[in-house]
């Protein structure tokens, strides 16, 4: 049994003050004068016996009836005036350890409140506000914070049918660059295509969101026929008024096939480099003549420039596109940079004979791959101010997503990602 | 009649050039300053080894750009 030692203070040390204290107490009182090193205080406390110090009139007992001794101290006539449990002291070490453990569990407890409080405080994961077509959730564009704005960015292609109902409120810069044919209206359909993917906004009739740079300054450069062909002289015209606007990105969905180990035009390197000396990017598609797997064909141009940036197409189940050129001439140049959704893709169209009533209609090709990663270069170029249209493409590659079991021939750097 | 796309080298005496096409019948009908682009037309044509001097590259237009 543990012993429970109690300190009591008499009123006096008078002899029969000190017999009534024994009897009531049950104890033998020995005074401390008759302690020594042979008869320590330690070894003479027990149950019977009791040590008086008599210098602080402190008397040590043990295992007391605590109830008894409250009523003593109630008891005027009684000696005792008070008493309470021997307490234990620790070393000076001890006790900062002691210390400096409780400092410890209050900063954890601390902690453990701030934690509690996150927790219960998190907002639940939230839902994306409006739906996106799969190729926008495949660059994971619902981690983007920017929509381009302040961002000029030229298609340049079949025009763009601006009569559409998502582009007919918007203010919109464009030129032609083919006789005869106006910049604003599209029969073709596929600039209206593209312009809706790097641009556009969300779908009027479900509310999806297809396009990925809506508050992008769309520009359009007219320099494919209604027919959908176009020479290098119109493109090169275009170019040229593009940069001398100052338009930060430039998306060429147009290309004319190469032979395995066609060196690129010297033209189009020239003229990409210049566009880059001058911070403006030009992005574009890598071409649609494979026949995947078994006939991959080399990337086309003008993509094949190493100063253009060359894009790939990928479908919705992570697979190359069959129909989308390869990085087959690496030692000319020609090597696909980057890839991006190209099957399947959902954008704005014009009512046509092929779409006859919808404002919307689903394409597949690189074409549709290259305004994918225009779009998102909007969005970086609005992130990154102060970056050049070259720290961009850099930008651009380092943050795409490789996808296991494809090539770097056949998509560059990977997938883009916001 | 047909179309020619020239890349300018660095540095050259445009006055030159154009007294050059002028001699060999060449209309030069667009300078693209901004990317040193020099669109020509001719009835003949333009061969690169006259023009090393004031010329990178230069090449035909072509009608073969597709979407």
């Amino acid at each position: 049994m543990e012993k429970e030692r109690y300190i009591v203070i008499l009123e006096d040390q008078q002899k029969n003050s000190l017999k009534k204290v024994e009897n009531e107490l049950e104890v033998t009182i020995t005074s401390s004068e008759f302690l020594s090193s042979e008869n320590r205080s330690y070894e003479v406390i027990d149950n019977e016996n009791g040590v008086l110090y008599k210098n602080l009139g402190i008397l040590v007992v043990e295992n007391m009836d605590e109830e008894q001794l409250k009523s003593a101290v109630k008891n005027e006539s009684n000696p005792i005036v008070y008493f309470e449990k021997e307490r234990e002291f620790f070393s000076a070490d001890e006790l900062s350890i002691i210390n400096e453990l409780k400092k410890q569990s209050a900063e954890i407890a601390g902690k453990i409140t701030e934690l509690e409080k996150y927790i219960i405080n998190k907002p639940l994961p939230q839902k994306p506000l409006v739906e996106m077509e799969w190729g926008l959730k495949a660059l994971g564009l619902g981690n983007s914070l920017y929509t381009g704005k302040g961002v000029d960015i030229c298609i340049l292609d079949t025009g763009l049918e601006l009569s559409h109902p998502d582009f007919s409120g918007r203010e919109i810069e464009g030129k032609s660059f083919i006789s005869g044919e106006d910049w604003n209206r599209d029969p073709n359909g596929h600039g209206t295509h593209c312009a809706g993917v790097a641009a556009g906004n969300i779908r009027l009739d479900n509310g999806k969101r297809y396009g990925i740079a809506k508050d992008a300054n769309l520009k359009i450069a007219k320099v494919l026929s209604d027919a959908g062909k176009g020479t290098t002289s119109s493109v090169i015209d275009a170019i040229d008024w593009a940069i001398t606007k100052k338009f930060r990105i430039l998306s060429l969905s147009l290309a004319s096939a190469v032979k395995l180990n066609d060196a690129p035009s010297l033209l189009f390197e020239t003229v990409g480099a210049r566009a880059l000396e001058n911070n403006c990017l030009i992005v574009a598609a890598a071409g649609n003549d494979s026949s995947r797997p078994s006939v991959p064909k080399p990337v086309s141009s003008p993509a094949n420039a190493v100063s253009i940036m060359s894009v790939g197409a990928i479908d919705g189940q992570m697979k190359v596109a069959k129909f989308s050129n390869a990085g087959l001439n690496p030692t000319t140049g020609g090597c696909v940079n980057i890839c991006a959704p190209g099957v399947d893709i959902i954008s704005s169209y014009p009512k046509n004979s092929k779409n006859k009533s919808s404002d919307y209609y689903a394409m597949s090709g690189t074409s549709m791959a290259a305004p994918h990663v225009s779009g998102l270069t909007a969005l970086f170029m609005e992130q990154f101010p102060e970056k050049s249209a070259k720290e961009i493409w850099e930008i651009i590659e380092t943050k795409a997503k490789p996808i296991e079991g494809l090539k770097y021939r056949d998509i560059g750097s990977g997938l883009i990602q916001a | 009649m047909k179309t020619y796309l020239a890349v300018l080298k660095q540095d050259i005496n445009i006055k030159n050039l154009e007294a050059k096409l002028k001699k060999k019948n060449i209309k030069p009908a667009a300078h693209y300053k901004i990317i040193g682009v020099v669109k020509l037309e001719s009835e003949k044509p333009v061969s690169p080894k006259d023009f090393q001097d004031y010329f990178l590259s230069i090449e035909e237009d072509k009608d073969n750009l597709t979407i």
